[in-house]
């Protein structure tokens, strides 16, 4: 994040804020799978933030959010599961005159004041939680001779694909 | 729990990009995981691909590498 253009004069109090929230839930059609949680849905709301000084020329902030475990439904691959996704939004709020109010200053229904209230600037993206494993072990012979396994009840075929990978999929 | 990520090749969807539409490329994906893919193997002379793509693989439940 770029904050030159909001270098203020004086010593600034600036907040950066992330927050998550969830942005879909694809139940997907994957009927036959298996169901990795029963858990009811709900809503995950897991936010931080932090005051920075702006030093102009110094743009990097670091924030760290922490998720609660079990409080992020977990990302399924194709036909193991619903994929829910969430929405993580970084904010950008000062607490000095902000831009938006000196862009918004001709208009009637703009905040007169520099309070730290709507955000200066902020940016949203789309994320899943999930850990993958790679194993690279190899694969068992009696499974190779079948092509490729059985494994979890799911079956492929090598039919002209370019190939397989065995991953492991774990609680994060 | 282990999974075997049945994969296929990923790329470009056109030799001239700007041709590339952001419908057909969620189409190809969807087809994909219709298919009955786990993962996506995104050909390393390929492009960096557009946004849309990373999002369309999220919500296909569709592995990258």
């Amino acid at each position: 994040m770029t904050c030159d253009r909001f270098s203020p004069s004086g010593a600034p109090s600036t907040r950066v804020a992330a927050t998550y929230s969830r942005a879909c839930h694809n139940t997907g059609s994957d009927a036959g799978a298996q169901k990795p949680s029963e858990s009811k849905s709900k809503a995950m709301k897991a936010s931080a933030s932090v005051d920075v000084q702006l030093p102009p020329g110094e743009s990097p902030v670091y924030v760290l959010v922490k998720v609660p475990p079990g409080a992020a439904e977990l990302w399924w691959p194709n036909g193991y599961g619903t994929r829910t996704l969430y929405n993580m939004t970084a904010s950008f709020l000062s607490a000095g005159l902000g831009l938006r109010s000196r862009l918004d200053s001709s208009s009637k229904s703009a905040p007169v004041s520099g309070q730290a209230s709507a955000p200066e600037s902020s940016v949203t993206s789309t994320t899943g939680f999930r850990t993958v494993d790679l194993v690279q072990e190899p694969i068992p012979k009696p499974l190779v001779t079948r092509s490729i396994s059985a494994v979890m009840g799911w079956t492929c075929s090598p039919s002209g694909r370019t190939g397989c990978r065995r991953m492991r999929c774990s609680r994060a | 729990m282990d999974l075997f990520t049945k994969w296929a090749n990923w790329v470009p969807s056109d030799a001239l990009q700007p041709r590339v539409t952001e419908r057909n490329v969620r189409g190809l994906l969807a087809s994909a995981a219709a298919a009955n893919m786990v993962m996506i193997r995104v050909w390393g002379g390929g492009i960096y691909e557009h946004d849309f793509f990373y999002d369309a693989a999220d919500k296909e439940g569709l592995l990258l590498f």
